[in-house]
């Protein structure tokens, strides 16, 4: 039962996607209240703009990485429900976004009905469905880094050296230093090559 | 040689003096320059009885003499002597022997040799008074050197000086007696009595003088007192000293005066305080010879005589007498063999000679000789043969028997064992007995045709041994059963005889035996190996061996060749006798029995092949091979070495050294039995060539040796003189420590270097290799820093395909999907503006797509593409036409600015790419301006320039895109940001052409890329 009508807000870098989106959740659900932003920063623009409902996110902007914002998202908006749909494998981020206590995930690889399930539920505010048919990985070694350490780890893949993502992310350089030496260690890498070799193998994306 | 010209000498004496009393008593041996001296003019004559040397002034040098060889002392072997004319020769109170040449300086001898003594400074030559106390003492001689006398002038010849004590002297001069001390500057005439005194001598201390009418007187200085003294020969019977020709020598140092008269020469004794006995020790003496000096030798009995002019005179009794039979021996043979003494003391021969000195010539039944065998069967009977009989004879009554008619070859051998007498011949062997001969063995008449039988004796109980040409033979008495108990091959055993359990055996040829129950040892034999003849062996009563040879007769202590026999001693000494000891021929006679003959008078008489040789085994005058060794001189190759005290150094390298000895020869060389041994080898002997003890070492090695020289004193086991002499040959300098130090030290170094060297080469070679490896590691970096590079765009890519493509595709399809199945849900607006947006993306993927294809093809440089010549200007326009459609959308203006024939060599596919992304950049962020491409041309570069009028980039994106990082970011379609990828593309095709960007831009102000390429 719908005692609010859903105002959604899409954030999603590529237009097409988001338009793909907009036109199932239209054609699926029948939702039509939808607003799209392709940033992080037009992310929060918008919801400082309008109250949404819902909040259906992407982790990879070209402006950053979604895992930056949710904390303020999370404070600034507690009743705002969020999806977070990724290209990411679940196991991974699923993880370190339960962190924050978001139980709603999405692989933007799932199978169309699943899409449509897990968006249904998600709007009716439903209980999430879990993608039973998507076997997760148990011995993925991204799936024990925290999400600081993800952050980290996208900054790398994106070639940055520690001096940058010390100041993107506004950390010490030394913290910048031990979170590498930590996702070394738990992924089991001896170098650079090796862990870009393991990403590419567990198709993490950046 | 010497020998050789005193021996025609003594032949020559010999003869003369045989004529007149039928043997010559004394040997006189005379020297003159003709065998030996230097000069014949005699200044002095010194023996010196410590070393056995006589010392001869001569006005050619100073001579020493041992018996054997002359050597000479001048001024070229000893400069110190000044002149070779040595005008005194002197012995002072002290036993020195002194000498001095006409230069004056003083000369000692010393053992060998003459040694420097005392400078004269050439005043002797002129002024002899310098000298008058030369014979006196040091004491005096130094005092009179400084302070010469000027009253009575001193005469080398002529000036007597006799010693009252070491500072004091008496001398004699031109017929005044003078005194002489440390207290008196000059001699003080001293006129004791009105007698003429002739000549003065002293004997034990006594002065005596012998007044020019020959009566002799001993003098007390002191008193003046007075003794005519006796003069008496040998028997005591009155001697008469004549006036005329006779003379009396005496100079100081002797021990007694000598008495020259009518060629005989007498020496002078004292008896008693008046008597004074004159003992004959010369005859035969030259009487022309104006005889100045004299010494005299007590061993050898020897008379030593100076002449002014006519050499040396050696004169000393005959050891041995020659006794030749009356008879005619130019009709006879003076071979003489087995002998039968005469009840008168003469012998008769086998021959049938009388010889001896009695007058009588009884022949007592003898006369008529007899075979070579003669048995003595007790004191009076004796048995010999004849041709055909063999007799028994009786010394008393000078009867003979016929035993039995035998004929006997040449000898027969008796013997008695048990108390029965044995006989043997060359027919066998047989027993004696009242009827005549019974013969208990014939030997085989062929295999003992040679047999020659000499002697039998008996060894054992029922054994004799025969002496015989085929061997020693043993014959058993009991068994008749002949063994042979000594075979030597053409050797004949000739003689036995017994000494308790010892008995000789002489053979003819090889040498002489010792037998002791039944063990047979052969004897050493003298130097020169006379013994290996030996005929006889007969035992004087001082326990003395007597051998007589082939040449000469040996005389030997018979325990020393006992202990020789029993300890297997290697050198018996035998003391020759032979030419020099008065005999004429020296082979004796043997074969026969008995070989020697021991007569009543104690003398031993010993056939020879010319007469009998008589000789006294008690009293023969012998002299004995005494005296101590010294070297005299060292040859190095042929040349002379300085002798020095301590060990002698020889230098390394020289072949031959020749060590010569001194020794006093007065024994005769054949009584020299001198060995040597170098270190601790055997002892050899030393060879006696002219007189000269010579030991000749050759090739020695280096190091240090010891030499000894050991010599025979006589008879005695172990009596020996020895001499040590201890020498080092220089070590050659590759054989010293230190040369080989070096050579270590050498060898080292050249290890040292080598090391150094390879250890230099191993670290040029490491540096080398380190660099190597650094430039390979540098490489391997880079290539590492690449492939991550590339890695990392790879797995951009991935991401890119994944996030940029398939993702937006996936929803294209929604969003087409949504489209065709829409139902009028969705506006007519927004299905126009998807239309658009999927339209864009379309557009946008495929460009994307070119460019990963793009990357795909020219990143990394292992192209296998060739350059070639094309235009740049129609290149440039080609590419306009394709990107004509975007640029008129975004209504920018495409300018081709590059000259229309501009021709360049380069590669024409990834140039074309490179201007492609240029301008397709340019575009992106351009709308309604222009883009130029526009080139120019600095030499063998080409300056290609793309301007455009769009929005320009930030420091920060410019920094970001001329970052030698090669970053793909995602698509950032919304902002048209790109992925970077075509400035990767850009980058990798630079560099693939050997190109260069640089890129000039200003915000909102449009942006300059330039690219340096190389056209050829």
């Amino acid at each position: 039962m719908h005692f609010i009508k859903p105002r959604i807000l899409l954030g999603d870098d590529h237009s097409i996607i988001r338009r793909g989106i907009s036109l199932l959740i239209q054609k699926e659900i029948g939702h039509y209240d939808i607003v799209e932003a392709g940033t992080c920063s037009k992310v929060m623009a918008e919801l400082n703009k309008a109250y949404f409902t819902h909040l259906v996110l992407d982790i990879i902007f070209p402006d950053g990485n979604s895992m930056e914002i949710l904390p303020n998202i999370k404070s600034l908006y507690p009743h705002l429900k969020i999806l977070i749909f990724s290209m990411q494998p679940p196991e991974i981020h699923g993880e370190a976004f339960r962190q924050y206590k978001y139980s709603y995930y999405l692989s933007k690889n799932s199978d169309n009905d699943i899409v449509i399930k897990v968006l249904t539920n998600f709007l009716n505010n439903d209980k999430n469905i879990e993608d039973s048919n998507h076997i997760t990985s148990s011995v993925n070694p991204f799936k024990d880094l925290t999400s600081r350490e993800l952050q980290v780890l996208h900054y790398m893949l994106n070639g940055l050296g520690t001096k940058q993502i010390s100041e993107t992310l506004n950390l010490k350089m030394n913290s910048v230093s031990t979170l590498k030496k930590r996702i070394y260690d738990k992924t089991t890498s001896a170098n650079f090559k090796a862990l870009i070799d393991l990403c590419t193998m567990y198709k993490i994306n950046f | 040689m010497v020998s050789q010209n005193y021996l025609r000498l003594i032949i020559c004496l010999g003869v003369l003096l045989f004529t007149k009393t039928a043997f010559a008593q004394f040997q006189i041996q005379h020297y003159t320059t003709e065998n030996g001296l230097p000069s014949n003019g005699i200044k002095g004559l010194q023996f010196d009885d410590s070393t056995g040397f006589l010392w001869i002034a001569t006005e050619a040098g100073l001579v020493r003499y041992n018996g054997m060889r002359f050597k000479t002392f001048d001024v070229k072997t000893n400069p110190e002597l000044g002149s070779n004319r040595i005008v005194v020769l002197t012995k002072n109170a002290a036993g020195k022997i002194l000498m001095c040449g006409q230069e004056g300086n003083l000369s000692l001898v010393k053992n060998n040799t003459a040694a420097f003594y005392f400078r004269g400074s050439q005043l002797a030559k002129y002024n002899f008074n310098h000298y008058g106390a030369v014979a006196a003492s040091d004491t005096l001689f130094r005092q009179c050197f400084k302070n010469p006398w000027t009253r009575i002038p001193y005469s080398t010849q002529e000036t007597k000086t006799i010693m009252l004590s070491d500072t004091a002297c008496v001398l004699f001069n031109k017929k005044e007696l003078y005194y002489y001390s440390i207290s008196t500057i000059q001699p003080q005439l001293v006129k004791p009595t009105a007698h003429n005194i002739k000549s003065l001598f002293q004997i034990e201390k006594q002065l005596y003088y012998l007044d020019s009418l020959n009566q002799l007187f001993a003098f007390d200085l002191y008193t003046g007192q007075l003794r005519k003294q006796e003069a008496v020969d040998a028997n005591g019977k009155s001697f008469t000293l004549e006036h005329e020709s006779s003379k009396l020598l005496w100079q100081s140092g002797m021990e007694s005066a000598i008495f020259l008269q009518q060629g005989k020469a007498w020496i002078i004794g004292k008896t008693n305080e008046r008597q004074l006995q004159f003992r004959l020790i010369a005859s035969g003496l030259p009487e022309n010879v104006f005889y100045n000096f004299a010494q005299y030798k007590r061993e050898g009995n020897c008379l030593f005589l100076g002449s002014a002019s006519q050499g040396i005179f050696v004169v000393y009794s005959n050891r041995l007498n020659i006794k030749q039979p009356a008879a005619d021996l130019t009709t006879q043979s003076n071979s003489l063999y087995s002998q039968i003494e005469l009840p008168n003391g003469n012998v008769v021969t086998s021959e049938g000679l009388i010889i001896g000195d009695a007058a009588e010539e009884y022949d007592y039944g003898l006369g008529n000789g007899f075979f070579k065998s003669v048995y003595n069967l007790n004191d009076t009977v004796l048995i010999f043969g004849t041709k055909d009989s063999i007799f028994s004879y009786n010394k008393n009554t000078y009867r003979r028997q016929l035993i039995t008619t035998k004929h006997v070859v040449s000898n027969f051998a008796m013997d008695s064992v048990d108390s029965h007498l044995y006989y043997a011949d060359q027919d066998g062997i047989a027993a004696v007995n009242s009827k005549g001969l019974n013969f208990l063995r014939y030997f085989d008449k062929k295999t003992s045709a040679g047999l020659l039988i000499v002697s039998m004796i008996q060894v054992a109980p029922h054994k004799l041994a025969l002496a015989t040409c085929e061997g020693l033979l043993g014959f058993d008495t009991e068994t008749k059963i002949i063994d042979t108990l000594l075979k030597l091959p053409a050797i004949c055993f000739r003689s036995f005889f017994r000494e308790g359990k010892y008995l000789f055996i002489g053979s003819y040829g090889g040498g002489f035996y010792i037998m002791k129950n039944g063990i047979i040892k052969a004897m050493p034999l003298d130097v020169n190996q006379y013994l290996k003849y030996t005929h006889c062996f007969i035992k004087d009563a001082s326990g003395f061996c007597w051998i007589s040879t082939n040449n000469g007769l040996f005389k030997a202590k018979m325990s020393d060749m006992i202990e020789a026999y029993e300890r297997d001693l290697p050198q018996v000494y035998y003391h020759h006798f032979g030419k020099e000891d008065g005999m004429e021929i020296t082979e004796m006679n043997g074969g026969c029995t008995p070989c020697a003959l021991k007569l009543k008078s104690g003398m031993f008489s010993f056939p020879t092949m010319n007469g009998l040789v008589w000789v006294d085994p008690l009293h023969n005058n012998m002299v004995l091979p005494s005296g101590g060794i010294y070297m005299d001189k060292i040859m190095v190759d042929g040349k002379e070495m300085e002798l020095n005290a301590g060990i002698i150094p020889f230098p390394e390298g020289k072949k031959k050294i020749d060590l010569f000895f001194a020794i006093n020869g007065w024994c005769k060389k054949e009584n020299l039995y001198i060995d040597y041994k170098l270190n601790d080898d055997k002892w050899l002997p030393v060879e006696i060539a002219s007189g000269d003890v010579k030991i000749s070492l050759a090739n020695l090695s280096h190091g240090s040796y010891k030499l000894s020289i050991r010599k025979m004193n006589g008879f005695g086991i172990n009596n020996y003189s020895y001499s040590n002499l201890a020498f080092i040959i220089a070590t050659p300098f590759y054989y010293t420590w230190w040369f080989r130090i070096m050579i270590l030290l050498a060898l080292a170094g050249i290890g040292y270097l080598i090391f150094k060297w390879r250890i230099n080469h191993y670290a040029v070679r490491d540096i080398k290799l380190t660099a190597l490896v650094d430039e390979k590691t540098l490489d391997l970096n880079v290539k590492n820093q690449e492939l991550e590079k590339n890695n990392l765009i790879k797995m951009r890519l991935i991401s890119i395909i994944s996030h940029d493509i398939m993702t937006p595709l996936r929803f294209m399809h929604y969003a087409g999907k949504a489209l065709v199945e829409n139902g009028g849900a969705i506006k007519p607006e927004e299905q126009q503006e998807t239309i658009v947006e999927i339209t864009q993306t379309a557009k946008d993927m495929e460009m994307l797509s070119a460019q990963i294809l793009n990357w795909i093809i020219y990143q990394g440089p292992n192209q296998r593409m060739e350059k070639e010549e094309f235009n740049l200007h129609q290149l440039v326009e080609m590419i306009f036409r394709v990107l004509q459609f975007s640029a008129k959308e975004k209504q920018t203006k495409l300018n081709n600015d590059i000259p229309l024939n501009f021709v360049v060599c380069q590669y024409l596919e990834p140039l074309r790419v490179l201007i492609y992304n240029l301008v397709l950049n340019s575009l992106n962020f351009t709308r309604e301006g222009t883009v130029n491409v526009g080139c120019n041309n600095a030499g063998d570069v080409v300056k290609l320039q793309v301007t455009d009028t769009g929005l320009g980039m930030t420091k920060v994106q410019l920094d970001n895109l001329l970052r030698d990082e090669r970053i793909v970011a995602s698509l950032n379609v919304d902002n048209k940001k790109g992925t970077g990828l075509g400035y990767l593309i850009i980058k990798d095709l630079l560099e693939m052409m050997k190109g260069s960007l640089d890129i000039k831009s200003n915000k909102n102000e449009g942006t300059v890329v330039m690219v340096k390429l190389p056209i050829m």
